[in-house]
């Protein structure tokens, strides 16, 4: 348990992000440069999921409001014309997140940072921007699927002892 | 609700506050003679197992409300519904959490992304799932055509 939190989590997310995406849409997603999504065209939609416990932190998905239909989509094997409104995107970047972070909770327990998950949430907005918070440490990881962008902001502080 | 013309009818509860979920789970069971409940969280649950008595629980560990460890010990103290088979449907597959299912009796577990072949076979191995009928006979079949005559 040497290994600090921030870089414990960063790398426990990335390989989460890419299994889960693998193996809940079929979806593959390499590595990026981590630039905002803040002109994605319609918009942008984050999940969130926070972990409290020994380990303290949130992680956020950010993706353009297109790529999440094309998730939700994926995850209900419907075609996009079949999702209709914003439920269901709403849904699916929920139960991604609430996925991607189980498993990254799940691995800092069995590493013996004990810890427990927050429901998920999820914002929308036009011009969503990451940025830090002083007194906690903080990765901004990007990933890409073809023209699709995604970015996982990781923010975490480590349980006085 | 059950059909009252199939009163034998399997009913499976569906437990989670994700609707994504809930989909998948309806989704899977759709060619399956069953009927798939659902609740959006713990405390919810409880009020459809004491109505419904379903066959199967299929049960999220993190919910609002009353989350799914809570959800089980109210199961457990109810004996109306104490003996309901619950499988465990969780995107946490630390050891804990586990060790925590396993003391309160969940037959089986599932962790997250879920795959619907691997829940209807898990399903399947705590309740008898039996496929839709496929065919439909109409009540009255037609006389059959008389066989042609042959000189031997």
């Amino acid at each position: 348990m040497n290994t600090p939190l921030i870089e414990a989590v960063e790398q426990l997310a990335a390989e989460s992000a890419q299994y889960v995406f693998q193996e809940m849409l079929g979806i593959t997603i390499t590595r990026d440069d981590p630039t905002p999504l803040a002109n994605e065209p319609g918009g942008q939609i984050v999940g969130s999921v926070g972990f409290v416990g020994e380990a303290n932190g949130i992680i956020h998905l950010y993706a353009g409001l297109s790529f999440a239909r094309t998730i939700a989509a994926r995850m209900l094997s419907l075609t996009e014309a079949e999702i209709e409104g914003d439920e269901l995107v709403n849904e699916a970047m929920s139960e991604l997140s609430n996925v991607m972070v189980g498993r990254v909770k799940s691995n800092l327990c069995d590493g013996g940072r004990s810890c427990a998950i927050t429901v998920p949430s999820v914002m929308r907005g036009q011009q969503l921007t990451v940025g830090e918070i002083s007194e906690a440490s903080y990765r901004l990881l990007g990933f890409r699927n073809c023209e699709h962008r995604l970015l996982l902001e990781v923010v975490v502080k480590e349980a006085q002892r | 609700m059950s059909n009252p013309a199939s009163p034998m009818k399997l009913k499976i509860l569906t437990v989670d506050d994700s609707k994504m979920v809930r989909i998948m789970v309806a989704r899977a069971f759709k060619s399956y003679d069953c009927i798939v409940l659902e609740a959006t969280n713990g405390e919810e649950g409880i009020v459809v197992a004491r109505r419904e008595h379903p066959d199967l629980i299929l049960l999220d560990y993190t919910m609002p409300v009353m989350d799914g460890l809570d959800t089980m010990t109210a199961l457990r103290a109810d004996p109306a519904i104490q003996n309901i088979p619950v499988i465990m449907l969780t995107a946490e597959g630390s050891k804990g959490i586990m060790a925590k299912m396993a003391s309160l009796g969940v037959r089986d577990y599932l962790v997250k992304p879920l795959k619907e072949t691997a829940l209807v076979a898990r399903a399947g191995r705590v309740v008898s799932l039996n496929l839709r009928d496929a065919l439909t006979l109409p009540d009255t079949l037609p006389e059959p055509a008389p066989l042609p005559s042959k000189d031997f």
